[in-house]
């Protein structure tokens, strides 16, 4: 008992019996679909993997002309709102600037020695 | 297919930009067409001061708040011009004095004495000013006037000189 063992753990041996065995075990059924279907469902839980699956079909759909003359329309406006909203933001710090000029002595004095 | 989505996808984004830059080069064509924040104060011939029209936007001040503030407020402009110029002079009169001494001379101490009186003046007026302005608003819009007001009469807080002078060019 004991020699047996330690003849299967001659590790040579052991490399060169399972190098020789030639398992016939049939895959269960679906295995392959089994795999399949775990990989699509690691790329649908990950949204930057979906992002990212999708981009080719993203960019190839605005290379239409309904959409490409859409997506340029909307980034226009959003350009100009996006300016707008800005300038609004200016006007306001503009406008307190301007009253606190009137009201205050310290900084009207500033503007005085220029 | 894809090449031509890339193209489509920065021309759009160039066209973004595009009109921002133009919006943003139109508002300041405006803004310095009509010469905002330049001069000391603006007080237009219809009666508009546009020294005002900041309290109407961030308070929503109603317009019979607006006659008595603005009442106020042309009484009170002589007054701060007034106290304007004293204090510049006294910054004059230091910067001379301090440029040239070596030590504190009774002349400097004595134009000490004159900047802290103007100083103090100019807080006194201000504080004033401001209680009279905050007693047409509500109680809502006074907590909120003072509240950006008060830390200019200490010369602290968020509306720092920065803002004004940024603002005026």
């Amino acid at each position: 008992m004991e020699e047996d063992r330690q003849h299967f753990m001659n590790d040579d041996e052991l490399y060169h019996r399972l190098r020789a065995s030639k398992p016939n075990l049939p895959f269960p059924a679906g295995f392959q679909r089994e795999i399949w279907d775990r990989i699509a469902a690691s790329e649908v839980q990950n949204p930057i993997a979906r992002i990212f699956s999708r981009w080719p079909d993203m960019i190839g759909l605005i290379a239409r002309p309904i959409p490409a003359v859409c997506l340029a329309f909307a980034m226009g406006i959003a350009g100009g709102l996006f300016a707008v909203a800005k300038g609004q933001k200016d006007i306001n710090q503009l406008a307190e600037a301007r009253y606190v000029k009137s009201v205050s002595p310290f900084e009207a004095a500033k503007f005085l020695s220029r | 297919m894809t090449s031509r989505g890339f193209i489509v996808l920065l021309l759009s984004l160039l066209l973004g930009v595009a009109a921002f830059s133009l919006v943003r080069w139109r508002q300041h064509w405006v803004e310095h067409h009509n010469g905002a924040a330049d001069g000391y104060a603006e007080h237009e011939a219809d009666g508009h001061h546009a020294d005002l029209d900041w309290l109407e936007s961030e308070l929503a001040v109603t317009e019979a708040q607006m006659g008595k503030i603005r009442a106020l407020h042309v009484a009170y402009h002589p007054v701060c011009e007034e106290l304007a110029r004293r204090l510049e002079t006294s910054h004059i009169k230091l910067d001379k004095l301090t440029a040239t001494a070596m030590g504190i001379s009774p002349a400097l101490e004595l134009a000490l004495k004159e900047h802290s009186e103007v100083h103090l003046e100019c807080q006194l007026a201000m504080l004033k000013h401001f209680y009279e302005t905050a007693g047409y608003l509500s109680p809502a819009q006074a907590q909120q006037y003072l509240r950006k007001m008060l830390p200019l009469v200490f010369q602290h807080g968020d509306l720092s000189s920065e803002n004004v002078d940024s603002h005026s060019h």
